[in-house]
């Protein structure tokens, strides 16, 4: 696990949660782990919603944030610049989806050329635009572009919410590994809700990170 | 995709209403509601469709108005602030009567007020925002699925009855994923477009779209006309779901997502030994009031739940008329009420009967 990874996608994907989760597992290992939000496109669903969880592993979040209330405004944080002075933290990106959110980490090009990092391409299967490997590499190129970064690797983050079934993580496995094989890029991790973790077969479950899916519903609570 | 995908609210009515036909999209973007405008900008080029990002709501909604005048289906969405810009142009369109689709993903008001989810329009939805004698149907889906069979519903009321119809929606049930399948669109249903300002083929009389009528007899008898094909709605389109209320001494009402968690609370009360039901407005204009009446005969009390400062709850004392109290829970600005809060009402509630 590097210093610095960066997660990125189609908007919707998981994103957040496989972030928050990578975030916990790097802290499992390192004293000194950080959360980035740079999602300056969508004010719901947010990093900060596991603020809680994460403050109480120790884990530092950085947000865009309005007077410290849940207002979140679309301006990067001075503090961004804190996750590449701090050499001694480990740093999680959450990009905001889409290519139109992979923008604000062109503003950090020159930053990351100079760090070894990972920047992965979360990917769902289940969401209607990213189904086929044809519009996943579509997905892939345009962040390429717009971030003025390449990919080092793939995460499948293949659900259906609640509803996911190993099956469905299973399918979302093999159009991952065909992407994998057209672009040369390794498909790295799959985030796999972790109720379902037990019932994975080796073949997946070696490369698979439990999630908790902590967005709930007013209804469920 | 009859295969369950996952997708948010937003994308659920715009991939729907693509299914619907509607080629035509004149959107602006408002949180929380862009994703219908995203998913449009790229879905729309995939089936040789239009998306149109407008300079503002008001040109979108003229976009539509003009879009609508030659019978093809088109559709526009926003958000409260966005909505409330666009009264001006829905007035015309209903006296116009033309037919299509504005969705409405509500945030916190008055004013710019917030971006968490609100049901704070639901007077202006349905009494009316703009001016004149005209209506709105509004239909109130509660979940992504039934984001994407209102929408379908949406398109054919609208051409059925020549009117404008809106899908009124919180922020939560926009922004928020579920897995939906797409049933096939019925593509063979027709409607009567002889009206459409589309080409005559030098066949017929031209035809003429508008809303001015300078003769007050000529607009007393279309007014007239219209109100003939709203009562003609509220006869046939009138959409509710009851839940525990053949027993119910107290009767919960609540629409859309909030309606989740009044169910919820309902639940919870029925477990306590407190009979308790739920109606569900499906449509918020034309308003269920028979269901409601149904329900009064034997209810010893009605409370509306709403994410608003109390507006549905007037519709709910007029269909209840007097037979037994009605009572009012809501949160607002953009606060969402929990299962518990609406429980210990229901508490508070049965206590007094």
């Amino acid at each position: 696990m590097k210093r610095m990874t960066i997660f990125a996608g189609h908007y919707g994907s998981g994103k957040t949660t496989a972030a928050v989760a990578y975030a916990k597992k790097l802290r499992e290992q390192h004293e000194k782990v950080m959360i980035v939000d740079i999602d300056l496109i969508n004010p719901y669903y947010r990093t900060k919603d596991a603020q809680e969880e994460l403050d109480a592993l120790g884990i530092q979040v950085i947000s865009p944030t309005y007077a410290n209330t849940n207002i979140e405004t679309p301006s990067v944080p001075a503090q961004v610049m804190a996750a590449f002075s701090q050499k001694d933290t480990y740093v999680v990106f959450d990009a905001a989806g889409d290519d139109d959110g992979a923008v604000v980490l062109s503003r950090f090009f020159v930053e990351f050329s100079q760090e070894d990092y990972d920047f992965f391409m979360v990917v769902n299967t289940k969401r209607p635009l990213t189904r086929d490997v044809e519009s996943i590499i579509i997905y892939k190129d345009d962040i390429e572009r717009a971030s003025r970064m390449r990919f080092t690797g793939l995460v499948n983050a293949t659900n259906l919410g609640e509803e996911t079934t190993v099956s469905d993580i299973l399918e979302g496995e093999e159009i991952v590994n065909e992407v994998a094989k057209v672009t040369n890029l390794p498909n790295r991790y799959t985030f796999v809700w972790n109720k379902l973790m037990e019932e994975l077969p080796d073949s997946v479950k070696h490369k698979a990170t439990a999630v908790h899916l902590f967005h709930k519903k007013p209804w469920e609570l | 995709m009859s295969e369950k995908v996952l997708m948010k609210g937003n994308e659920a009515i715009a991939e729907a209403a693509i299914r619907s036909g509607c080629k035509l999209f004149f959107g602006y973007p408002i949180t929380p509601q862009t994703e219908v405008s995203a998913y449009m900008s790229k879905r729309m080029p995939q089936v040789d469709g239009l998306y149109l990002q407008a300079e503002s709501e008001v040109a979108a909604i003229n976009m539509v108005y003009g879009a609508a005048s030659t019978g093809a289906r088109a559709m526009t969405s926003s958000s409260s602030p966005g909505i409330s810009l666009k009264q001006e142009g829905l007035s015309y369109i209903a006296g116009a009567d033309l037919p299509c689709v504005i969705i409405n993903i509500v945030r916190g008001g008055p004013g710019l007020g917030g971006i968490q989810p609100a049901q704070s329009d639901y007077f202006q939805a349905t009494k009316g925002g703009g001016h004149g004698d005209y209506h709105l149907v509004v239909l109130a889906p509660s979940t992504i699925q039934e984001c994407v069979d209102l929408t379908y519903k949406a398109f054919d009321i609208a051409d059925e009855y020549r009117v404008p119809v809106m899908i009124m929606g919180d922020g939560m049930l926009g922004q928020m994923m579920e897995p939906v399948s797409f049933p096939e669109h019925d593509d063979s249903v027709t409607f009567d477009k002889s009206w459409a300002c589309s080409t005559t083929g030098m066949k017929r009389k031209k035809n003429i779209v508008n809303s001015l009528y300078i003769n007050p007899d000529e607009l007393e008898n279309l007014v007239w006309e219209r109100q003939k094909r709203y009562d003609l709605i509220t006869e046939k389109e009138t959409r509710a779901e009851s839940f525990f209320c053949d027993d119910a001494d107290i009767v919960l009402v609540a629409y859309g997502t909030i309606a989740r968690v009044a169910m919820n609370a309902v639940k919870k009360a029925r477990a306590m030994g407190i009979k308790a039901g739920l109606i569900r407005p499906i449509t918020l204009w034309p308003f269920p009031e028979k269901e409601i009446q149904k329900a009064a005969a034997t209810a010893k009390s009605f409370l509306s739940v709403e994410m608003s400062t109390g507006q549905m709850v007037e519709d709910v004392k007029l269909a209840v008329n007097g037979k037994c109290p009605v009572e009012f829970y809501g949160r607002t600005g953009g606060v969402v009420p929990v299962p518990q809060e609406i429980l210990d009402k229901i508490v508070e509630m049965s206590k007094k009967l």
